[in-house]
């Protein structure tokens, strides 16, 4: 009834207060609108009216009986009383009935303090209870992994189905039996995902009691609520506004797909290939079957993208200020766009001859090809900075001389771990970083056969993956934990397996001796003992269990910290890393600022490019900008809450991405993902489950916290 | 063919039908007919007519509505009146096939009354008898007279006629000749039926729909199943002026699924009307399209009420929306729509061939024509009645009904069916209309009447029909879903000897809010069998409460079993009938109930012979009894006390 375009004002009397509404209002929608609270429970400003609940009942002068005010429409000089006696008794009656028939351990309850229920009772003054309370009890259904449906709990006030089928057209729920007996669910008690249910929990949403809550989830806080039902773009360190572009995608709108992950990160098709993507790990689809493969979406977007995100792109007018950037891996380059967007002149420098930091240095061709990489950041230097390769950074004073206003320092991490046991200096025991870098030059690296890699991150899946690429027999990574453990993406080390690397698992080197050209790596067997800080198992030695084997070359990749100059002067932390404040990213430097692995320690790009935002604000800032880098590169539109119906949804499997032929993996460095095809694409965007929908859902409307009759 | 022709058509095959030298039978084979026995009794006829080399037509008709004397045939033999004969078995199809076809010996002995003009002696006049002659038959006139399966049984007897002239007026002519009848919703409501088509005929829409309802689903109510198996046309007919009236092109006709018959004989008489060009495009020449469907409802009582009945017919769950919008605005698919019930659309028919002020001249003032009424329960002669609104409820029972069985005492009548309110005798004079049962606190209903006695207790009663509302509920709204619960929770406490006084109060304030409050009629007339019986008869609620006492000794936690040792023979029928192994005792001694082994079924009171009556059943009183069998005769004094 609302949604009437007729837009006629009329006048109506609620209790001897006469009120505008507009025509083709409900008298309860009137009443509400002018600060009228009526009793209603199975009313939702969404959804069409019920009438099932009883409590939004008046009397209407001159009109019989007590119809629902949800139902009634409101008209021209109507004269509506929303209490009486007799309406008191029928309301308390029905608050009481329900409560007679419904489980209350209220104070343990998922919905204690948001319960509708809870709420009208305390409302209606409800004391006691004219019937004997239930002594029923029907078994929770736990049977899909999103939510819990409490049947005790349920009210019947049919608020999901109606959720379930007018917002989102997909009608899996609805009555069953009848009378007493009437329960929510599915055609034949089936489970939901048979049911072609959505798992959009749209019926969560709107459920006024406990009946429908989010499993294993608690919040105190708007904010924690959104991060914890929207969880992707929680998870991403930059903040990508992931349903919003994952939807355009499925919509086949890949450009403004692409302008939407532009918002907030400079390198897409770089993220699209090598991000090794939190918001996937938290993808509430996973608990159904398997994550949205929100990566390759996004590969699949910046690559279908024609540019539209140009046309919203802002170049602040020039502010006079200066910054210089130290380091041209994704912080410095993501802090150098955002600053010049905000009208700084900033100059990067760099001291290797390439721009790209890691990523064009260590990433292997065949996860990154480097003419991917130029192209964008040709892109990101179009915005108009200023770029000094080949130039070492020893010291900031001058750059303060030359009259810099800030710098910024994001120079990575350079240094790799030591292995810290004996013989580690050995030949034929190689550094990681020179190994890859070497690679990715094109240099000749002579490995010999057989080649260790010790370590179990994306590092060491990057050198051994590289060194099988080279004429080698043999490449094993040894890991002190067990595959579980390892930091590693999954798919990489599903990649490494597939091109053979060979694993030794719960294993650890203790001492490294050379002779005649071979390296003998003495090991000992490690078990898993009691969890550690980073929440996994700690290994420890097995005593007596030392074992040698030999190898050609051992490559140790078991991580890297930053190499701070001295004359930088800056604070750094125990491990190399440099001190700042975590909310501006400030060292102990005035105007000096610092991000990216220098800060983090080797991380990721993703992680980098965050920093290089959250640098590039404080930054600007500091230089007495707003601080706001935060674009709109498409218009936000108004979000179709309309989901439809889909066979078999639930059950939907997520889409391979496609590889080059391993004879070709083996002997090249070609990249060996390849981009989804365009329905393939469609089609893994579609299996979304739209977990953000539920957000545009209009909040329920509480009674007043007063005492009845007061 | 014009009507003129198929009129002329039709007159010449009932005229050959009734000049015709064979006799003719007709065998009432409605649902009631068949479960009487009807089928043995048609098979029966077939194979005794064959054996016997006799010539005669048997027609399978309707109901007229005796239900106590079923099965029901009627032979007419060439310048003789018809003969009804009741109670008719296969063994009573070769008497008279003997003594009557063969020998021309009516039977009056075997015969329930003459049809026609003539007389037969020693055979009254059928509509002579008690249970007709205060009846007044329109709507059921041709129930049982004619073969429900041939339209031109219907057309002969004036059938159509009526459509025939509403098809050449204009549409508010006919609305204007239905208001001025005065004919009201045979549904239960009792909405003037004019009006309604007015709402309907003037809300403006291309497309408007009108439903026949019918649904009956009141446990104990055939009206309607017996007209549509008796006599469809005259429903039929009913509908499509209807529809001609408020514009509509779509009609359907709902009913349920447990009405096979009745469903048959609609399907049946659809495809007729078909033929005959009384339904589809340009009926009757007319430019007027109407199409018919029959829905199948899944027998949901809720599914009555107008709004889940649309609902269902749309494919939804059947359970009611609030209204407003009524269905004269929005109905079916959102379109206007007009919901007639089946009696009601058979009196359009009759209103239209013979005209308002005919109508008139039946019931009184405000509430003109006859209701049909099931009339069921103690009475003497249950059946389907036809009486014009009026009649008073002692005239029903007593006059048609012939009055309670056993000659016991009348407690009770509840009319309206399970939500309708328990009368008790001071209203027996009352004439019975809309207004008259509303004021008395029950409801018209669409024409349950059930008639209790003595014998019936009123908590149990009230418990029982609670009962059904509850489990028939939807179960949308709380005050229905929950309320009705309680209220049979608290009805079952009371007869179980729990209840206390705050339950009275409890009952009667949950009673009215849950008729105040609830969604739809079904809710709203629920609590109507608690809160007259609390009315009527609140002293039977305090012996129970305050006495433990159950006055009519229903209640089986209320009530005990007792061999009077004065009367009984020790014949030890009991004891051998006795499923708990509960009683005592040898030939010729007195036997006992052990009463912690008694289950109260009751069987060794039923069972004892009446001429002796030994065992007597207890509600709050006691008998002394001795506490071993002792010989016969040697009891003593007659020593009961109350009940």
């Amino acid at each position: 009834m609302s949604g009437d375009t007729d837009m006629e004002t009329i006048h109506l009397t609620i209790d001897g207060k006469v009120i505008e509404a507009k025509k083709g209002m409900t008298v309860l929608e009137a009443a509400l609108n002018a600060g009228i609270y009526i009793p209603h429970l199975c009313y939702h400003a969404d959804l069409s009216p019920s009438g099932a609940c009883r409590l939004c009942i008046i009397e209407i002068e001159k009109g019989r009986g007590f119809p629902t005010s949800c139902t009634t429409p409101a008209m021209d000089e109507m004269v509506v009383h929303t209490d009486s006696p007799e309406i008191h008794e029928i309301r308390r009656f029905a608050i009481q009935l329900m409560i007679a028939d419904h489980k209350d351990d209220c104070l343990t309850c998922n919905s204690n303090m948001g319960c509708e229920l809870q709420a009208l009772a305390a409302y209606l003054g409800i004391t006691d209870l004219p019937f004997p309370k239930t002594t029923e009890r029907k078994e929770l259904d736990l049977r899909n992994p999103l939510f819990t449906r409490d049947p005790n709990k349920c009210i019947i006030c049919g608020r999901c189905i109606r959720a379930c089928q007018e917002l989102r057209g997909v009608g899996a729920i609805s009555f069953i039996n009848r009378g007493k007996e009437v329960v929510v669910g599915t055609a034949f008690d089936r489970p939901l995902a048979d049911a072609d249910c959505r798992f959009c929990l749209a019926c969560v949403e709107v459920c006024p009691t406990g009946a429908l809550t989010d499993r294993d989830m608690a919040w105190r806080t708007r904010e924690e609520r959104e991060a914890a039902l929207i969880p992707c773009t929680h998870a991403c360190p930059a903040g990508i506004d992931i349903p919003r572009y994952v939807w355009l995608i499925g919509e086949g709108r890949f450009s403004e797909a692409a302008a939407v992950i532009k918002e907030k990160v400079p390198f897409p098709q770089v993220l699209g290939r090598i991000c090794p993507h939190p918001c996937e790990d938290e993808c509430r689809r996973e608990k159904l079957n398997e994550p949205i493969a929100i990566r390759m979406l996004k590969r699949f977007a910046t690559e279908n993208d024609d540019g539209l995100w140009k046309k919203n792109n802002i170049k602040k007018p020039p502010t006079g200020k200066r910054v210089a950037i130290i380091g041209s891996g994704p912080a410095g380059l993501t802090a150098a766009y955002y600053l010049t967007k905000q009208g700084h002149s900033v100059t990067v420098y760099e001291e290797s001859s390439r721009l790209g930091g890691m990523m064009a240095a260590c990433i292997p061709e065949y996860r990154l090809p480097s003419d991917v990489l130029s192209a964008e950041i040709e892109e990101i230097l179009q915005i108009g900075f200023e770029v000094k390769t080949d130039t070492r950074i020893e010291s900031l004073a001058p750059l303060f001389e030359q009259g810099y206003d800030s710098i910024f320092v994001a120079v990575g991490a350079q240094q790799c771990y030591s292995l810290r046991v004996d013989g580690e200096d050995s030949p034929g025991v190689m550094n990681e970083l020179s190994f890859l870098k070497e690679v990715k030059l094109g240099n000749k690296v002579e490995l010999g056969s057989k080649v260790a890699v010790i370590g179990g991150g994306n590092c060491a899946m990057d050198v051994a993956r590289t060194a099988i690429r080279l004429d080698v027999k043999e490449v094993a990574v040894l890991y002190r934990r067990t595959r579980e453990e390892m930091p590693a993406d999954s798919e990489e080390v599903d990649e490494a397996l597939r091109e053979g690397v060979k694993f030794i698992f719960l294993a650890n080197p203790t001492k490294i001796t050379s002779e005649n050209g071979k390296i003998k790596l003495e090991c000992i067997r490690m078990e898993l003992g009691e969890l550690d800080s980073s929440g996994r198992r700690r290994p420890t030695p097995i005593e007596g269990s030392e074992f040698v084997m030999e190898f050609d070359t051992v490559i140790p990749a078991i991580g890297q910290m930053p190499e701070i100059p001295d004359a930088f002067e800056i604070n750094v932390e125990r491990r190399g890393t440099v001190q700042v404040d975590p909310n501006t990213l400030e060292t102990s430097r005035k105007g000096v600022f610092a991000g990216g692995d220098a800060v983090s320690g080797a991380a990721t790009v993703i992680e980098a490019i965050a920093s290089g935002r959250k640098a590039a604000s404080s930054i600007d800032q500091y230089l007495g900008g707003t601080g706001v880098i935060d674009e709109e590169l498409i218009p936000q539109e108004e979000c179709d809450l309309f989901l439809g119906r889909c066979e078999g949804f639930s059950d939907s499997l997520r889409e391979m991405p496609n590889h080059i032929p391993m004879e070709e993996r083996l002997s090249t460095f070609k990249e060996v993902e390849l981009s989804y095809l365009e329905e393939v694409a469609i089609r893994e965007a579609q299996r979304c489950l739209r977990c953000d929908l539920r957000l545009e859902i209009s909040p329920a409307i509480l009674p007043p916290l007063k005492i009845y009759g007061e | 063919m014009n009507f003129e022709d198929i009129q002329k058509q039709a007159k010449a095959e009932w005229g050959h039908l009734q000049q015709s030298s064979n006799p003719r039978i007709l065998i009432g084979c409605a649902t009631c007919g068949r479960a009487a026995g009807a089928q043995e009794v048609l098979d029966a006829f077939k194979a005794e007519l064959t054996k016997r080399g006799v010539e005669a037509t048997l027609i399978e008709v309707g109901c007229i509505g005796l239900c106590y004397t079923e099965p029901l045939v009627t032979i007419y033999k060439p310048n003789r009146p018809g003969v009804c004969y009741g109670d008719v078995t296969p063994k009573v199809v070769s008497t008279l096939i003997e003594d009557y076809l063969i020998n021309d010996d009516p039977r009056p002995d075997l015969a329930l009354g003459t049809v026609g003009d003539e007389a037969i002696e020693g055979i009254p006049r059928l509509f002579d008898l008690p249970v007709l002659k205060p009846q007044v038959r329109l709507v059921l006139r041709n129930c049982g007279w004619i073969d429900p399966e041939n339209i031109n049984h219907y057309i002969a007897n004036g059938g159509y006629a009526g459509l025939a002239r509403a098809l050449k007026m204009p549409q508010e002519k006919i609305i204007e000749e239905i208001k001025n009848s005065g004919l009201r919703g045979r549904g239960g409501a009792g909405f003037p039926t004019g009006r309604k088509w007015e709402f309907c005929y003037r809300t403006a829409s291309e497309e408007k729909y009108l439903i026949c309802n019918a649904d009956e689903g009141d446990p104990g109510a055939f009206m309607n199943r017996s007209l549509l198996e008796g006599d469809p046309h005259s429903v039929l007919e009913g509908i499509v002026i209807g529809a001609y009236a408020i514009g509509a092109r779509q009609g359907y006709v709902y009913c349920r699924a447990e009405y096979p018959l009745a469903l048959k004989r609609i399907e049946t008489a659809i495809g007729q009307m078909e033929k005959f060009g009384l339904l589809g495009d340009n009926i009757l020449g007319s430019g007027f399209d109407f199409h018919l469907k029959i829905k199948e409802g899944a027998g949901a009582f809720v599914c009555g009420e107008e709004t889940a009945l649309m609902a269902s017919i749309e494919g939804r769950r059947g359970m009611p929306r609030p209204r407003p919008p009524f269905p004269a605005t929005s109905g079916l698919w959102g379109k206007p729509t007009n919901i007639n019930n089946v009696e009601t659309c058979a009196n359009v028919s009759q209103i239209m061939r013979n005209g308002w002020k005919w109508f008139t001249q039946y019931g009184m003032e405000g509430c003109t024509g006859t209701k049909t009424f099931s009339l069921v329960g103690k009475v003497k002669r249950p059946g389907l009645i036809e009486a014009p609104f009026g009649i008073t409820l002692r005239e029903i029972i007593f006059g048609i009904g012939g009055g309670i069985e056993g000659d016991k005492e009348f407690k009770a009548v509840q009319t309206g069916g399970p939500s309708g309110g328990c009368l008790p005798s001071k209203f027996l004079d009352m004439p019975v209309n809309y207004e008259t049962l509303t004021a008395a606190e029950s409801i018209m209903g669409s024409g349950g009447c059930i008639v209790m006695d003595e014998d019936t207790c009123v908590v149990d009663i009230a418990h029982y029909f609670l009962r059904f509302t509850k489990q028939e509920s939807c179960g949308k709204c709380v005050l229905c879903r929950e309320g009705t619960k309680q209220m049979v929770d608290i009805l079952e406490r009371i007869a179980k000897g729990g209840g206390t006084s705050e339950d009275i109060d409890l009952l009667q304030r949950l009673g009215k809010v849950v008729k105040a409050g609830s969604l739809c009629g079904l809710g709203q007339t629920a609590p109507n069998p608690v809160l007259t019986t609390l009315k009527y008869f609140r002293d039977e609620y305090d012996a129970h409460i305050y006495e433990k006492r159950c006055p009519a000794k229903v209640c089986k936690d209320m009530i005990s079993y007792a061999i009077l040792p004065e009367k009984c023979v020790g014949c030890g029928l009991c004891l051998r009938s006795c499923p708990a192994d509960a009683i005592r005792g040898e030939a010729k001694k007195v036997h006992i109930i052990d009463q912690s082994k008694c289950i109260k079924c009751g069987i060794c009171y039923d069972i004892c012979p009446p001429k002796i009556a030994a065992v007597t059943k207890l509600s709050g009183a006691e008998v002394e009894t001795p506490d071993e069998p002792i010989p016969v005769g040697t009891g003593g004094e007659e020593h009961v006390g109350g009940y």
